[in-house]
């Protein structure tokens, strides 16, 4: 019994002694950073298709949850939108970020979204003033892909038919400065990005607009807005090789000429629909991008890649 | 030669320092003090380049002490010294380290204090004279107040990376040195010094505000030359 409870007295003492001569190792950065160059996302990532991934919000207290179209669930038949958790852990010594994610039900929304017979792609969250939240999404539910938007409120899909033609529409996003919804459709051959006014809050006037500024002769897809900053996709001349990362910036009613992300995010293969999401500005040091490619090092098919862009864009471009 | 000395070398001359004191060792010793000015080189992890977190980035700085000995039997004595030494932060390497973890050629600036250990040692001594020469190994232990320069590190994208208010702690310090004393006459000499010093603050970071501790290694050697008289 004593000889117990020196066994016990002994080891802890032995423990305190050895944890309070562990070496504690200066902080190399004390605020997070996402690497600058696109690093696979592989704790969501198959050995499928997995691209399209948009953010229902910022990242708070370093959890996000992220959307994403795969056809992981039939085997590569047909996509899917899916949902994962996240908890992003940062190492102040090295500044190495690590994922900790887990797939999540949706039983609310993407069961009524998906549909095993056709494709899903593209959500988009947004959040209305004094309207409840609305998930965008596109579908070839019809033949042809359309873009559809999910009512939170009433849980119904609805389709928007001031956008939607008997060609592929798809991608939508919402600009709030200029209150306006963008999409790319392939109406005139190539796909370009269209402008409408923002059809949830003035239904009135409805008239699709060709945003010169952005398109060029080639392809040009997969808008996605931030703030002021647009983020898509072109095979556009100028880049690395198959469809880049292309960014432009809105100041004085216009958008900017677009802007190559470069080579630490470009690649000779295909990059595909870039999201960001915003991150805390006390913590974090750049915002995330995630996007998908078909690079050779990655899992099969397409996969979801991140990588850290400026919070300073619109200053950059100044 | 000495910048290199090895364990074998140093236990090598302790042992000839024993035997020649037993020979050469004179009764009429007192006291003696040395004012002693040098480089103050960092070694080791202090040194070292790569990882910031525990390693130094210490350039070679400069060092200057006050050495008393007194000496009480044929080859023996003790000895007190007082000693300052400084390291500046290599800028240019740090820069580098930073640049290559946000995968960029440049564009973090780094701004950046001085190092430095201000120590009072108390040291057992040999001592051996022979003709105009007096060789003595010292080693002992002290406490020495230890600074911890501020350091900014900012990126031109990215805003402020790090940022280190400086900071002052005590800790205990161990050391060993070899000296050479040559005496131009009865009462005055040249001291050529030869030195060794580990310190391990734990330095606390008050610049987020938690008040996190960290342990740094401060291990540098000192070559120093002064004067010394006897009294």
């Amino acid at each position: 019994m004593i000889k117990n409870s020196l066994h016990k007295i002994g080891f802890i003492i032995i423990f305190v002694t050895f944890c309070s001569c562990w070496p504690h190792n200066r902080i190399v950065f004390e605020d997070i950073i996402i690497p600058k160059s696109a690093v696979n996302f592989s704790e969501v990532n198959s050995e499928y298709d997995d691209y399209n991934s948009a953010f229902p919000g910022n990242i708070i207290n370093d959890e996000f949850q992220i959307y994403f179209s795969s056809n992981r669930d039939n085997k590569g038949e047909s996509y899917d939108i899916i949902k994962y958790g996240c908890n992003l852990q940062f190492d102040q010594g090295v500044a190495e970020i690590r994922f900790r994610c887990q797939r999540m039900e949706d039983v609310n929304i993407l069961q009524n979204i998906n549909s095993p017979s056709s494709n899903e792609y593209g959500p988009y969250f947004y959040y209305p003033e004094k309207l409840d939240t609305v998930l965008l999404f596109s579908s070839d539910c019809g033949g042809n892909l359309d873009i559809y938007f999910f009512d939170y409120k009433d849980k119904t899909i609805n389709t928007i038919n001031e956008i939607n033609t008997t060609d592929n529409e798809a991608y939508a996003t919402i600009h709030n400065t200029s209150s306006s919804l963008y999409f790319c459709s392939d109406k005139e051959g190539e796909f370009n990005i269209y402008r409408i006014k923002n059809v949830f809050l003035d239904t009135s006037a409805i008239e699709i607009k060709y945003v010169n500024e952005l398109n060029s002769e080639k392809n040009d897809k997969c808008p996605y807005i931030k703030n002021n900053v647009m983020v898509f996709i072109s095979d556009r001349d100028g880049g690395y090789g198959g469809f880049d990362l292309w960014y432009s910036i809105y100041k004085d009613t216009a958008w900017s000429k677009p802007i190559n992300f470069g080579p630490q995010i470009n690649t000779q293969y295909d990059e595909y629909r870039p999201a960001v999401v915003e991150t805390d500005s006390d913590k974090y040091l750049n915002n995330l991008m995630i996007f998908s490619s078909n690079r050779p090092d990655g899992k099969g098919g397409f996969d979801l890649y991140y990588v850290g862009i400026s919070k300073h864009l619109e200053d950059l471009n100044k | 030669m000495i910048y290199g000395m090895g364990k074998k070398t140093h236990i090598l001359f302790f042992i000839l320092f024993v035997f020649m004191g037993s020979i050469y060792g004179q009764e009429d010793k007192k006291s003696d003090i040395s004012f002693n000015t040098g480089l103050s080189i960092p070694i080791k992890s202090f040194e070292k380049k790569k990882y910031f977190s525990y390693q130094g980035f210490a350039n070679t700085g400069f060092s200057a002490e006050i050495d008393y000995s007194t000496y009480f039997w044929t080859i023996c004595g003790i000895n007190l010294k007082l000693n300052h030494a400084n390291f500046s932060v290599d800028k240019k390497a740090l820069t580098k380290m930073y640049n290559e973890i946000l995968e960029q050629k440049d564009g973090v600036n780094v701004k950046a204090g001085w190092y430095s250990s201000t120590s009072l040692m108390f040291n057992p001594m040999f001592d051996i004279p022979i003709y105009k020469f007096n060789l003595q190994f010292k080693a002992g232990l002290g406490i020495s107040l230890c600074s911890h320069p501020f350091v900014k590190v900012t990126d031109a994208d990215l805003g402020k990376l790090r940022e280190l208010n400086s900071d002052l702690r005590f800790s205990i310090i161990v050391g060993y040195s070899w000296n050479i004393n040559y005496w131009i006459n009865e009462k005055k000499g040249i001291n050529f010094e030869y030195g060794k010093c580990f310190v391990s603050p734990d330095f606390i970071d008050t610049s987020n505000g938690t008040g996190d501790f960290f342990n740094l290694n401060m291990t540098y050697k000192l070559i120093a030359l002064g004067y010394v008289i006897k009294f």
